[in-house]
């Protein structure tokens, strides 16, 4: 029964359906030769080239037509060729546009499919691109490191940034809470030193005077001397931890010791004078302090000194 | 230890400054400074209290002053009103009364602070204070080697001055027990109970030596380890004062044994090793008389009259518990000397 390719056009034009429907009547009917030819030029026509290809196949079992179904397997052979060929080139191009977004498991990817093409050339580039891809993604790894590197050192400096300020304000608050005590002045260099050495000296054997050889009662009576919570200040120098800062203006601002002190001692002979200016910041000018003190007395040196710190230690507690 | 009263006991800002005043007065006297700085610091705390009657740190340092400047009976009556009141200062108001009445050098007043100083020793261990219990023996070892050497009297109170071989041995023992112990404490408290606990035994041995009772070692023995304490004393406190004064003490009593067994060149270089020593401890507080008194009693000795003079003047000016008649003496002996050549 000779079919007329044009009669069945309906059912096989552009859908899968159709193709599956002239696959179906292919097979089971067995058409003649032209039929199966007719309808591969349709599917070639319709660039289906692998349905194309099955019915030029078929077709060329028959000696009638099998010239020209050789032709058109031929034909369609190189088409899908073509369009393989067409779709590795794309990959290839795809692989580019990943490499310059930096997107390198997506480009490998890209390069690995152009490079399984069966065309020599876009298997070459790929093969050649993806190695290029691997190679970039080395160095990147190190500007990455370095990224964190630097957020992290961000992080670090703010942070810093943030504590110095603290310890500034802090340092500040101590600093207005504390007594400032000036080298006192003295005719030579010798005497200043020995005055700074005696206020050294009393100083700290006023914080532990238990502890001093001089001290006549039993230890066990003084160490359980009650005190009271208000200890004696840190004395201050006049350096901060800011001074060199941009700050430093504000801290001589608001930095203000509680109690500052100066003075001097004469030296004089055959009885000197010592005297202390003592100075509250509450008070709007200082108190003057004024003992006579022997020269070439060690201990007379060190009771001048024991009172200048017990009448700086006074203003303060005022 | 520093235990805190908590925050100021007064609100009174005068009150406050004075007693600041007052106190640092009373540590610059400890530190080894002049007595006056002990007499600013008194009138300190009463203007403390006159401002704040009811300030009783002020009171207690008061009394502590009191005791210092020999104001015992002011002071006791002070600390004992505290004591009635109910307050205590964590046992220290104790101490200090049992050292007031130390400071009276009478029989009674001993009797009083081994009283009191057992009271406070109970009353630590009870309360599971192993600090102020350390504190009270190692005074207590300081009382009975006052009482070995100083309770009764051989002509108007026997019956006392029999007891003190016993005071002595009672010395020993809980300086013993002191010195066994071990100590789960702050470092410098033990450090300081040690040193008074060392500077007691010191003392009571050279006592020991002194009234070679029987029960006890031999005079060289005892006056062997006598010295050894002292220097025990010394290591944890170097040029302490009062221990640089007791081996001043050891050196005279050698002296003296030197003197009676004809040995003169040696009695010589004892009572120069004393001098040194006595000269020593004023470097660091020239502040009370009794360095003063010894150093005159060596000069006369020694037959040096100008030395001898100028020490008892300048001892005179200083205070002290030499007693008058004790100065009487020496300034005779001084002026009964030939006048230097």
């Amino acid at each position: 029964m000779k079919l007329s390719a044009l009669a069945l056009f309906p059912l096989i034009i552009g859908s899968s359906m159709a193709q599956n429907v002239g696959q179906q009547v292919a097979a089971t009917d067995k058409q003649s030769a032209n039929v199966d030819l007719a309808l591969a030029v349709i599917y070639e026509q319709g660039r289906d080239y692998k349905t194309a290809a099955t019915y030029f196949s078929s077709a060329a079992k028959d000696d009638k037509v099998r010239g020209q179904a050789l032709e058109g397997l031929k034909r369609v052979e190189l088409a899908i060729q073509r369009d393989k060929d067409k779709q590795d080139q794309e990959a290839l191009g795809l692989g580019e546009i990943y490499m310059s977004h930096r997107l390198w498991s997506k480009a490998e990817d890209s390069f690995k499919t152009a490079r399984s093409s069966e065309n020599e050339t876009i298997r070459r580039a790929g093969e050649r691109r993806l190695n290029d891809a691997v190679r970039e993604q080395a160095p990147n790894l190190l500007s990455d490191l370095l990224e964190w590197a630097k957020s992290i050192a961000e992080v670090v400096a703010l942070l810093l940034a943030i504590a110095l300020l603290v310890a500034y304000v802090l340092a500040l608050y101590r600093r207005r809470r504390s007594i400032h005590l000036a080298p006192f002045n003295g005719p030579t260099d010798d005497v200043a030193k020995r005055i700074a050495f005696a206020l050294s000296y009393a100083r700290a054997l006023l914080q532990d005077p238990s502890s001093s050889p001089g001290n006549p009662l039993p230890i066990s009576l003084t160490q359980g001397l009650p005190t009271f919570d208000d200890e004696l200040p840190e004395l201050e120098d006049l350096d901060l931890a800011g001074a060199k800062l941009p700050l430093a203006s504000v801290g001589r601002l608001f930095g203000k010791p509680a109690v500052t002190v100066k003075g001097g001692y004469d030296a004089d002979t055959p009885v000197g004078s010592g005297y202390a200016l003592i100075h509250n910041r509450r008070s709007d000018k200082p108190d003057l302090y004024r003992w006579a003190v022997l020269p070439n007395s060690q201990s007379d040196l060190i009771d001048f000194a024991y009172n200048v710190l017990i009448e700086a230690v006074t203003a303060h507690a005022s | 230890m520093q235990v805190s009263n908590g925050s100021w006991k007064t609100t009174n800002k005068a009150a406050q400054k004075s007693f600041v005043h007052g106190e640092r007065s009373f540590r610059a006297y400890l530190a080894g400074g002049n007595v006056r700085f002990l007499e600013t610091a008194k009138t300190n705390f009463e203007d403390a209290l006159r401002s704040d009657r009811q300030f009783d740190l002020a009171k207690f340092y008061l009394g502590v002053t009191q005791t210092q400047l020999r104001e015992t009976e002011q002071s006791i009556q002070v600390f004992e009103e505290l004591l009635r009141s109910g307050k205590t200062f964590q046992g220290q108001l104790g101490l200090q009364l049992a050292y007031a009445h130390i400071k009276v050098y009478e029989d009674a007043h001993y009797l009083a602070a081994k009283s009191e100083l057992d009271r406070v020793n109970q009353l630590a261990g009870e309360s599971g204070r192993k600090d102020l219990q350390l504190q009270a023996q190692a005074l207590q070892v300081f009382l009975y080697s006052v009482m070995a050497g100083r309770f009764g009297d051989g002509q108007k109170r026997p019956a006392e001055y029999e007891q003190r071989p016993q005071y002595a041995r009672l010395a020993l023992e809980l300086g013993d027990e002191i010195l066994r112990r071990d100590y789960d404490l702050d470092r410098s408290l033990i450090n300081g109970a040690l040193f008074d606990t060392y500077n007691g035994l010191g003392i009571v041995w050279t006592r020991i030596g002194e009234a070679r009772w029987n029960g006890f070692p031999d005079r060289a023995a005892s006056w062997a380890k006598s010295q050894a304490y002292f220097d025990l004393a010394l290591r944890l406190r170097p040029n302490a004062v009062p221990v640089l004064q007791n081996i001043g003490t050891l050196r005279l009593a050698q002296a003296e044994e030197a003197e009676n067994e004809r040995q003169a060149q040696r009695a010589k270089l004892l009572r120069t090793e004393a001098k040194e020593l006595y000269e020593r401890s004023l470097e660091f507080n020239d502040h009370d008389q009794f360095p003063f008194y010894r150093l005159a009693n060596i000069a006369v000795r020694e037959g040096d009259k100008g030395a001898a003079l100028d020490l008892i003047r300048k001892g005179k000016e200083r205070p002290g518990a030499v007693k008058a008649a004790a100065w009487e003496k020496v300034l005779l002996d001084a002026l009964a000397l030939p006048d230097p050549s």
